[in-house]
């Protein structure tokens, strides 16, 4: 009959696509890309950075100012590329997710040079943060906080997307 | 012309043959004996006819062969609201499954709920690589207390610190040339 062969296969796809998108979903991670410049010029701090403040004073500037925030979805093995300023790239690929720690490969590329400025495989914890710091711009030095979550991130710790 | 006494609209009764037979009859007589109405009768024959010739010949010259053609154009030129749009797509999904959803409800609810067992199922398991951990509740989510990164190795070609930052201790990769007093 007509209706039998419409009806049956619909509820098998549904119940595929639910089953294959909750895995897929797990199978993502959140990475956030904070790129903040840090001058002398002034004794400024960026509003939208209060609540990496305690963090940042670390550095011994004076003024702090946000000048990029990215956020990318990426499957285990695949990259994400963040452009940065000056010219800058950033590479993140996330390797693996194993007791609660994320592991990613990290590049930081420079310049029309073909190897990394620096490039480090490293573990950082689940909804965890690694610095990478030092590269002069503007008069300034750029500070960048990369954040990697294998779960939804947790309510953005400055709420600003510039 | 000569006038006469009978009244001017039955003229335009017989001619339009509003009146019954007896009356059309009678009325016919009175008009072929009167010179008056039977004047008055052609006046009116000839002007019928005028008024239908002219009329055949501005009708004639009237170009009919795209009229339905632009009138399609003109319907399928018109947009159609966004409402509309949905309520035609609802109208045709419901007229196609209609018939197929009323006789298979149950197997339908049996999908419906195996959809929110596997949700339910799905979502308490998060999986890891290589790991795979029974979570019997989710953890509220927090932000790592403790940041330090394990580095399994680390190239560059320019002068790199590595320390943690005292606040969430956090990994700082520091690529610098020229090391300032900046740092920690």
């Amino acid at each position: 009959m007509n209706t039998c062969r419409l009806s049956f296969p619909v509820p098998a796809v549904l119940v595929f696509c639910l089953c294959t998108a909750s895995v897929a979903a797990e199978d993502m991670v959140h990475i956030r890309v904070e790129t903040v410049l840090a001058t002398d010029t002034s004794q400024e701090f960026d509003n939208r950075l209060t609540g990496m403040r305690s963090q940042l004073l670390a550095f011994r500037y004076s003024a702090y100012r946000l000048v990029q925030e990215e956020r990318r979805q990426v499957e285990f093995g695949k990259q994400a590329n963040f452009s940065l300023p000056g010219g800058r790239f950033l590479q993140v690929v996330p390797k693996e997710y194993v007791n609660e720690q994320i592991a990613l490969h990290v590049m930081l590329m420079e310049g029309a040079s073909p190897s990394p400025l620096m490039s480090t495989l490293l573990s950082i914890p689940n909804r965890g943060m690694l610095f990478v710091g030092g590269r002069k711009h503007q008069g300034g030095t750029l500070i960048i906080r990369i954040g990697a979550a294998a779960d939804t991130l947790p309510p953005t710790i400055i709420k600003t997307e510039e | 012309m000569a006038s006469c006494s009978h009244p001017s609209q039955l003229i335009s009764l017989v001619y339009d043959n509003e009146l019954d037979e007896a009356r059309r009859y009678a009325a016919a007589d009175q008009i072929a004996d009167c010179p008056a109405c039977s004047h008055r009768m052609q006046l009116l024959e000839h002007t019928h006819e005028a008024l239908c010739q002219t009329l055949d010949e501005e009708v004639s010259r009237l170009d009919f062969s795209d009229f339905w053609p632009r009138i399609e154009q003109g319907i399928a030129a018109q947009p159609p609201s966004l409402a509309s749009q949905w309520a035609d797509r609802f109208r045709h999904w419901r007229m196609q499954w209609h018939a197929p959803l009323s006789w298979h409800i149950p197997v339908w609810a049996t999908t419906v709920g195996l959809c929110l067992f596997a949700a339910a199922v799905s979502t308490q398991l998060p999986t890891s690589r290589g790991a795979v951990h029974i979570q019997t509740a989710r953890k509220p989510v927090v932000v790592a207390l403790n940041n330090q990164a394990q580095i399994e190795s680390l190239s560059a070609t320019s002068t790199v610190l590595v320390w943690n930052e005292p606040t969430s201790n956090a990994t700082v990769i520091w690529v610098d040339e020229t090391l300032g007093e900046k740092l920690p």
